[in-house]
């Protein structure tokens, strides 16, 4: 007698399993022609996307150095010194 | 696995494109739960294979090969998805309704997988359908050996008392009639 533990599969689970994952069908099917496309087509795709994310970091860099040149913001601001005196020397 | 003999990616790739297609197609479409989507993420699994197919290097079946990419395919995509989610949930999809039974299932097998995660779902065709050992399941999941088996075992378990509930629901309703 097969002796089933909380985890096992019981026979009709399986057929279960096996029926509904064959139920699924691919609509399209392969499609060679389409492959071949997108082969040739992803390093370009894949180009694409580094130069756009470079250029757009290039400028989001360069428009926060003049926004902040321009208004004297955070570490590009005008640095105030502060002079300490010794007043033993006075 | 099938007794179909092994085509060689490298030489035989659109043999083996036109081979193992539906397979893969059920692998990841257990894991998207849309067959929409699974048929896209199949095609670019492919191409990415195809792109591979010099480092191929036979110490399993091919098919096991595939599987592995479009796994990794896969779960790429539903990372994609839930990081989108995360940023702008309103802008590109409806509201978020738990991480695995997003998708509408359509029977009550469907809905008992929905509620395991995707690489669960995956091992469990993997090995309940597809016939894959433990350890090809491993592999094309990336995962030890002893974990696919825990996995599975705690996966039939939370299936079961989805299917013992479902069938529970169907008798009440057929008794109140």
């Amino acid at each position: 007698m097969k002796v089933y533990g909380k985890g096992d599969p019981l026979d009709h689970e399986v057929q279960a399993i096996q029926t509904e994952v064959s139920s699924w069908v691919p609509g399209r099917g392969p499609d060679w022609a389409d492959l071949q496309a997108r082969v040739v087509r992803e390093p370009f795709v894949r180009l694409r996307v580094y130069l756009v994310s470079a250029a757009t970091l290039t400028v989001i860099v360069a428009a926060a150095y003049f926004v902040m040149a321009t208004f004297d913001l955070g570490s590009l601001s005008t640095q105030t010194v502060v002079e300490h005196t010794n007043s033993a020397t006075r | 696995m099938g007794q179909a003999p092994d085509l060689d990616p490298k030489t035989q790739f659109r043999e083996l494109y036109v081979r193992e297609y539906p397979s893969v197609f059920r692998s990841v479409r257990a894991m998207v739960l849309d067959s929409a989507t699974a048929e896209d993420l199949t095609q670019e699994a492919f191409v990415r294979a195809y792109r591979a197919r010099e480092k191929y290097r036979p110490s399993g079946p091919p098919g096991a090969w595939l599987h592995r990419i479009a796994v990794n395919v896969a779960i790429s995509y539903l990372r994609r998805q839930k990081l989108s989610r995360i940023i702008a949930p309103k802008l590109l999809a409806g509201p978020y309704l738990g991480d695995y039974g997003r998708v509408e299932a359509k029977t009550v097998l469907e809905r008992a997988l929905a509620r395991l995660s995707p690489k669960v779902r995956a091992a469990v065709v993997l090995h309940y359908y597809h016939g894959y050992t433990r350890d090809e399941v491993a592999k094309a999941l990336g995962i030890p050996s002893g974990t696919v088996a825990s996995r599975i075992a705690k996966a039939m378990a939370v299936m079961r008392v989805e299917l013992v509930g479902s069938e529970q629901k169907l008798e009440a309703a057929r008794s109140e009639r």
